[in-house]
């Protein structure tokens, strides 16, 4: 096992996410999102490493969910990215959630949308319900509880996702860890896509870069 | 903006971002009271921390182990030093390096043997080894080969060194990287962040140099004594102050200005704050103005001491040497007897000199005005957390103000024409390190760019804008686009935090990276800034500092700059 601080391994998830398929504000969104859940001791990264493999090389604007009036659509597309669905309800800090509950079909990994919908929670001072399979949580201010479901968490296949608003104040505990440890697997898949992020060097940028283009005679 | 620490008269005064945040100027900043060497130092002595020297484990090779401890009222750090035998073919401060004269790290709290053990096996291999959440930074240094030699050998032969070889390079070592939190394994700043001895931006690291520097002389002391046990001397503690520890910095450090627009804008804002406070007094006491001549004498005398081969800063020294001959007789005369003297000084200066002179004034002006100032060393941390949600709510007419109002300067570059991207940004698959490359090089070069090319970036944000209605929501343009998410989100960042960006096309052919590296080192508190090429830099650090056992009876705040056979 590997182990890394919460802010490094939210650094390579980042990069990876950007390697993977993800333009950079949205591959930030995607690491911050696993570093959460990490940090508040849920599994992030599983989930984060299934979505790269699965989405690898797509583009992003095809995994966007379609949110018409009556019912959310994946658009005809195979599945939609939890970090678009979450950072989009997110943006809109709550009020497509305080219109009514929204259920988001194909989603994969949809434990990454949650974090997303803490900081919903925040901007509405409320919680919410969040469904998928036979997973249920609520969603607080504060962080996340699981009613159900907790042994399907790692399951990152396609699942409809069901939001909606509730008074329900969840009981948290509060628990948070500040490493992380990463399987050799998990760490070699983001580790290849942070790799396509790197350019060659050139021999003219060697020679004009620090320390370079010249012997170092003091 | 903090409104509890601005009045009306010193919001009137501070300099707007669209002078201030311009690279040449950026390229002109010089260190300050507002420095972190020097807030570190100050505070230490404040607090009357202990250092000591637990560990010394090194041989007559300059080979072994050593611990040096810094106690402050609450906590203790540890520099965990290793010493190692380089063979001189191996010595290169290129990034891509894998052996060092000499490797560090920064462990929060006492280390016992085990941990000794246990950092011997990775801390010598930087980049490649792992760290832990004991770790707070990983670092590594050098011999400056013509003067460490040098100094060991004349102490051996019980003789001081050469003063005029000291002033000429300044350091025994130099670091080539200081890998701060969250890095190779070392622990999130998160832990360290809410300490008030260290929270202040960088101070770890700058604690880390501070230790490191006096391991560099006790290195070349031991040396000379294993050398020749009957004849060795220490060295003259007056020459001794003049080290400091060397750096090379390269375009590693660039991206950092651009990827951290808060807490830029709380660095930049806090001289701008200062500055502007001064600026805002009616009146200038005899006492202050005593104080504001002395330092600027001590800035004259030291600007002489700065040397570089590099044809642009080398002009630029000479004409700021040109310009403190002139300021200095400025200030000599009665200009201190009308309203607002040191805003009139400061306007005059404005008019009358280059950007390296004002700068250095902006510098000299605070020196006597600690009580008035200081306080800013408290605003320069960012939670950076707190602007990463994207407001998605906001109208596209309002993202369409903040763009008329913070990126005009973008707005105004045509970036069809080729010389203004000509250059990209990108990662080196080599050693993972930023570098900038010539765009019609590279085939693939959008693919890898970096997010640097923030003004062609908002050029593009306009033209994809153009179609959307005032009243459309920032989210459902970001759900179609969402390629965007980056630059709105800085952009709606900028918006409150103005002086956290660049105010000029950093994919231009003249960009000169050196500049942003000067505006970060300044901040530093670095000097003898000596640029190698444009895109990286030689510089000194802790140069004329009071060493740690000597900190408790130093009575000068403004150390970095003296006066010929002054011990600050």
């Amino acid at each position: 096992m590997n182990d890394y601080s919460v802010k490094e391994i939210r650094a390579l998830a980042t990069r990876a996410a950007r390697g993977a398929y993800m333009p950079w504000g949205l591959a930030e969104e995607a690491g911050a999102s696993m570093a959460w859940l990490e940090r508040h001791c849920l599994p992030g990264v599983q989930p984060f490493v299934d979505l790269l493999i699965a989405n690898s090389d797509k583009d992003p604007a095809d995994l966007a969910p379609k949110f018409g009036h009556k019912k959310t659509g994946s658009g005809g597309n195979s599945c939609v990215c939890p970090v678009i669905a979450g950072a989009y309800l997110c943006d809109l800090r709550g009020t497509k959630l305080q219109a009514g509950a929204v259920e988001i079909p194909s989603v994969i990994a949809p434990i990454l949308m949650l974090p997303f919908l803490v900081w919903v929670a925040q901007d509405l001072a409320c919680s919410a319900l969040v469904k998928w399979g036979r997973v249920s949580a609520h969603v607080g201010e504060r962080g996340v509880v699981f009613v159900s479901g907790i042994s399907e968490l790692d399951n990152s296949g396609q699942q409809d996702v069901i939001i909606s608003l509730t008074t329900e104040i969840p009981e948290l505990s509060g628990e948070t860890q500040v490493r992380v440890a990463l399987s050799d697997k998990n760490q070699r898949v983001p580790e290849g896509f942070v790799q396509r992020t790197y350019l060659p060097e050139s021999e003219q940028s060697k020679a004009s870069g620090a320390g370079g283009g010249r012997v170092d005679d003091e | 903006m903090n409104q509890t620490i601005l009045g009306d008269d010193v919001i009137k005064l501070m300099r707007p971002p669209e002078t201030v945040m311009r690279l040449d100027r950026m390229g002109s900043f010089h260190q300050s009271r507002l420095s972190f060497m020097r807030s570190l130092l100050r505070n230490m002595k404040q607090e009357k921390w202990v250092f000591s020297r637990p560990v010394w484990d090194i041989n007559s090779n300059g080979v072994g182990r050593a611990v040096y401890q810094a106690k402050g009222p609450v906590r203790t750090y540890s520099l965990v030093v290793f010493a190692h035998d380089l063979d001189a073919s191996e010595r290169s401060d290129r990034s891509i390096a894998t052996a060092w004269d000499a490797t560090f790290t920064m462990f929060d709290g006492v280390p016992n043997n085990a941990d000794l053990d246990r950092l011997s096996l990775v801390v010598p291999l930087q980049e490649a080894g792992r760290v832990s959440e004991t770790e707070l930074c990983i670092s590594r240094a050098n011999k400056s080969v013509r003067l460490f030699g040098h100094v060991v050998d004349r102490l051996a032969d019980g003789k001081q060194p050469d003063s005029a070889q000291i002033d000429a390079i300044g350091y025994l070592m130099r670091t080539t990287a200081v890998y701060g939190s969250g890095k190779f394994g070392a622990a999130s700043r998160d832990k360290i962040k809410m300490r008030p001895e260290v929270a202040r931006p960088f101070h770890i690291e700058m604690l880390s140099v501070y230790l490191t520097r006096a391991f560099t002389v006790d290195l070349a002391e031991h040396l000379a004594q294993a050398k020749s046990p009957e004849n060795a001397i220490k060295i003259d503690p007056v020459l001794r102050r003049r080290l400091g520890v060397g750096n090379s910095t390269g375009l590693g450090m660039a991206p950092f200005l651009v990827n951290h627009p808060p807490l830029i804008h709380n660095w930049i804002s806090a001289r701008e704050i200062a500055l502007a406070r001064v600026r805002s007094l009616p009146a200038a006491q005899e006492d202050k103005v005593v104080l504001f001549r002395t330092a600027l004498a001590r800035a004259a005398a030291s600007i002489g001491d700065w040397h570089t081969k590099d044809e642009v800063q080398g002009a630029q020294i000479l004409a700021l040497q040109k310009d403190l001959t002139i300021l200095t007789t400025h200030v000599a005369g009665p200009i201190f007897e009308c309203f607002q003297p040191w805003n009139a000084l400061y306007l005059w200066t404005e008019k009358s000199l280059s950007l390296e002179a004002q700068e250095l004034l902006v510098s000299v002006l605070l020196e006597p005005f600690g009580e008035l100032v200081d306080d800013l060393l408290n605003t320069l941390s960012a939670d950076e957390e707190a602007v990463f949600r994207i407001d998605g709510s906001m109208r596209i007419g309002v993202l369409r103000d903040i763009l008329k109002s913070h990126y005009a300067w973008a707005m105004r570059t045509d970036f069809e024409q080729k010389d203004n991207r000509s250059r990209f940004w990108y990662v080196s698959a080599n050693k993972a390190e930023p570098r900038l490359g010539e765009r019609d090089d590279e085939p693939d070069a959008d693919a890898y760019e970096e997010p640097m090319d923030i003004g062609r970036g908002v050029n593009k944000l306009v033209a994809a804008l153009a179609p959307r209605a005032q009243d459309d929501l920032v989210a459902d343009f970001l759900l179609k686009q969402p390629r965007f998410r980056i630059l709105i989100r800085r952009i709606q960042t900028v918006g409150q935090h103005p002086y956290g960006e660049i105010h000029d096309n950093l994919i231009s052919d003249t960009v000169r990276p050196v500049d942003m590296l000067r505006c970060k080192l300044s901040f530093f508190g670095a000097i003898d800034f000596d640029p190698r090429s444009d895109r990286w830099v030689r510089i000194t650090m802790f140069k004329n500092a009071p060493y740690p056992h000597e900190l408790g009876n130093s009575t000068q705040d403004n150390w970095a700059y003296c006066l010929p056979g002054e011990f600050p």
